[in-house]
């Protein structure tokens, strides 16, 4: 497949609609769901895709090839949300600079929270409280299935941030698991 | 090897990414720890409701979108006026923007049918009177796979747009029956034609 991606990237950059057209149908779903979890708006989330698509139309013989396709366009759409966000004045936290709750540190009951039966019933709900920080991680992490080299890269931050988010996000879901089945 | 490292390799573990040496040590370190069997069912439970959950993405509507915008930007990318080259001095830049302007003309049409595939449904931007457009607003609120179907039932074009304030200007074929039709819809704060 990255083979595949890499050569719809060259044929890209030598301005062949039908290449761009293969590139968008195959990643426009996992652009759209990255932005969406950050932006939470449909509009944006597609101006997004359509934005990066057109950066990839217009850069693509600059890719060199050193990450992954989609570790790339994930990029590309990180920073696009970022600007897109100043231009639309989104209310902007930084997670990895809050101090987790005090509660936080208690002792959960996993037990109790995987040996019930509608644990799933109640992720859903548990999943659409994260932030949206917490909430892209777990979707490149469970949905892209990137690994922690690829996310970082994706959004331009450490290997450590990375993993703080993806700890505090689990944490967070395990709290909420455990009020729902109280 | 220490807990918290397995730990993190449980969700790569999940997602088939761990070599074999580091997919043995993980099943071995599982199988002797019930909290670690515990904290895989609950990565499960996660990873089955994040593949599960049903969110829409703009499909072949926003290819479109984006073919046109393609078009749009390879036509101005081609194109350099006359006064241009006027207003500037050098000799060399003079020469290659004359060429380029003549050029533009008949490349246009290459452009155009290179890029379209449905060559009657696409204009480069520079082709389109947006005074012959429909100048609408979405409701908030409203879902874009709505705004998606109904305007391709349509056969509405999105030549501009969205603006920060979301509004967008659509070409139709009938833009007097297409405003009737979108004003009824429901999904529109307003839709109205431009001034002619």
């Amino acid at each position: 497949m990255e083979q595949d991606d890499v050569a719809l990237i060259k044929r890209i950059s030598d301005k062949e609609m039908l290449a761009v057209e293969e590139l968008y149908h195959r990643y426009e779903n996992i652009i759209y769901r990255f932005a969406f979890k950050k932006l939470s708006n449909e509009f944006d989330a597609a101006e997004i895709v359509n934005t990066v698509m057109l950066e990839v139309w217009n850069t693509a013989a600059r890719f060199e090839g050193r990450s992954k396709v989609s570790t790339w366009l994930i990029g590309i759409a990180h920073h696009r949300i970022i600007d897109h966000m100043r231009k639309r004045k989104y209310n902007h936290v930084n997670i990895d600079e809050i101090e987790p709750a005090a509660d936080e540190t208690n002792a959960i009951d996993m037990h109790k929270i995987v040996h019930v039966a509608q644990i799933r019933r109640f992720i859903d709900g548990c999943l659409s409280k994260l932030s949206a920080e917490h909430k892209q991680v777990m979707e490149l992490l469970f949905f892209q299935e990137a690994t922690y080299e690829e996310m970082a890269s994706c959004m331009a931050c450490s290997i450590g941030t990375i993993k703080s988010r993806v700890y505090h996000a689990k944490k967070l879901l395990k709290k909420c698991l455990e009020k729902q089945l109280v | 090897m220490e807990y918290e490292k397995i730990i993190e390799l449980l969700p790569l573990y999940l997602n088939d990414q761990l070599s074999v040496e580091q997919i043995k040590l993980v099943r071995r370190m599982v199988d002797d720890s019930q909290s670690l069997q515990e904290e895989l069912i609950f990565l499960q439970s996660i990873k089955h409701s994040i593949k599960s959950e049903n969110i829409k993405s703009p499909g072949e509507w926003g290819f479109m979108r984006l073919k046109h915008d393609i078009l749009a930007e390879e036509s101005r990318s081609e194109h350099i006026t006359p006064s241009d080259v006027e207003k500037n001095k050098q000799g060399w830049w003079q020469k290659i923007a004359i060429a380029a302007s003549f050029a533009f003309v008949i490349q246009s049409g290459y452009i155009i049918q290179k890029y379209s595939i449905q060559p009657e449904r696409y204009h480069t931007l520079s082709a389109i009177e947006l005074k012959n457009a429909v100048k609408v607003k979405f409701m908030a609120g409203v879902s874009e796979s709505d705004i998606r179907t109904l305007l391709i039932n349509l056969e509405g074009n999105i030549v501009k747009g969205p603006s920060a304030v979301g509004i967008y200007y659509i070409i139709f074929e009938d833009r007097q029956s297409a405003v009737v039709s979108l004003n009824t819809s429901g999904l529109f704060e307003y839709a109205e034609l431009t001034q002619e």
